[in-house]
């Protein structure tokens, strides 16, 4: 009887370049998504949706950035305008926080009419809070407004 | 003189050490799959509202028709009533698109878009607890519309000025 002879010196290799093929795609894939520009976005923010509501061409200077984020919790007043990285409440406070504002933007030789105010109010919010914002703005003589949306993409 | 033979050496493989960097390798891949969040578009709606007592630009406001939109919100802050100038668009149908296309005739009847940028503008009337989405859907019917299977902007109106709330609770 003929017996097969042993090959046990010879190991089983696994050939590991279609996996790390694989593997490098999806890090570049990942790599290229990834977004870190988060700093202006708050996720308590839900923006209203628009089908017309498409990214500006072009670059902005830098503009006024003013979100009205829903709190956690349930009720009428439970919404927080966020300004430089501050929650304040729409009121006094705001009207401080602008005043600041404006003479930061003073001391970089901009002004005030000059300065885009970009609204992300979220979309529940009253939008008698957001017409404040906007009056309390053009106390400071802040004149140019952008109110800012989603996209739809239905 | 010593000469080197033909060894056994040559027949050995030189085995490359594959599994630190498979490790690095898979860390990055969790890495930026944790990180990954799809952040969906957003655009802008300008809006005209200049500073209380700055001087009004004089060729701006020259014969130019301000078509007025009242928003009434329930006690909830959903819409109630819709209305251009006194045409009540609430009653059937989408009402913001029922806006659209009173809004649509206006334009042609002023002879198109680029002729309603100067003779046309919006000013938004709400109740103080109306929900922002309500404005930002009648703002996108005053402003355009895009075609279904392209990119395109039909432009209407983008002169957009907001008038004080009403209603505010408690006044």
């Amino acid at each position: 009887m003929r017996v097969r002879s042993r090959k046990s010196a010879e190991e089983a290799e696994g050939d590991l370049t279609p996996m790390i093929d694989m593997t490098f795609q999806l890090i570049a894939f990942f790599m290229v998504l990834v977004n870190f520009t988060k700093a202006e976005q708050d996720a308590r923010v839900d923006l209203p949706a628009s089908k017309l509501a498409k990214p500006p061409e072009g670059e902005q200077e830098q503009p006024l950035t003013i979100q009205l984020a829903k709190m956690p919790g349930s009720g009428p007043a439970n919404f927080m305008a966020l300004v430089s990285g501050e929650e304040v409440e729409v009121g006094q406070p705001l009207a401080g926080i602008l005043m600041r504002e404006r003479r930061h933007f003073g001391r970089l030789g901009r002004q005030p009419k000059e300065v885009m105010v970009i609204i992300r109010a979220h979309k529940d919010v009253p939008t008698g809070q957001v017409q404040e914002i906007i009056k309390m703005c053009q106390q400071e003589s802040f004149e140019r407004f952008k109110l800012r949306a989603k996209e739809d993409g239905g | 003189m010593k000469i080197r033979g033909k060894s056994s050496d040559k027949n050995e493989k030189i085995e490359l050490q594959m599994t630190p960097m498979i490790d690095i390798v898979f860390q990055l891949l969790v890495f930026f799959i944790m990180t990954f969040n799809v952040v969906a578009q957003e655009g802008d709606f300008n809006i005209r509202m200049p500073a209380i007592g700055a001087p009004q630009d004089q060729l701006e406001d020259i014969e130019k028709q301000t078509l007025k939109v009242r928003m009434r919100a329930d006690a909830a802050g959903n819409l109630k009533e819709l209305k251009l100038d006194d045409a009540v668009l609430s009653t059937g149908g989408n009402p913001f698109a029922n806006l659209h296309n009173r809004i649509l005739s206006k334009v042609q009847d002023a002879g198109g878009p680029d002729e309603a940028a100067n003779l046309l503008e919006v000013e938004f009337e709400c109740d103080y607890d109306l929900k922002y989405n309500n404005v930002i859907e009648a703002i996108t019917a005053v402003s355009g519309s895009r075609a279904r299977d392209s990119d395109k902007v039909s432009k209407l109106i983008e002169n957009i000025k907001f008038a004080q709330p009403k209603n505010k609770p408690g006044s």
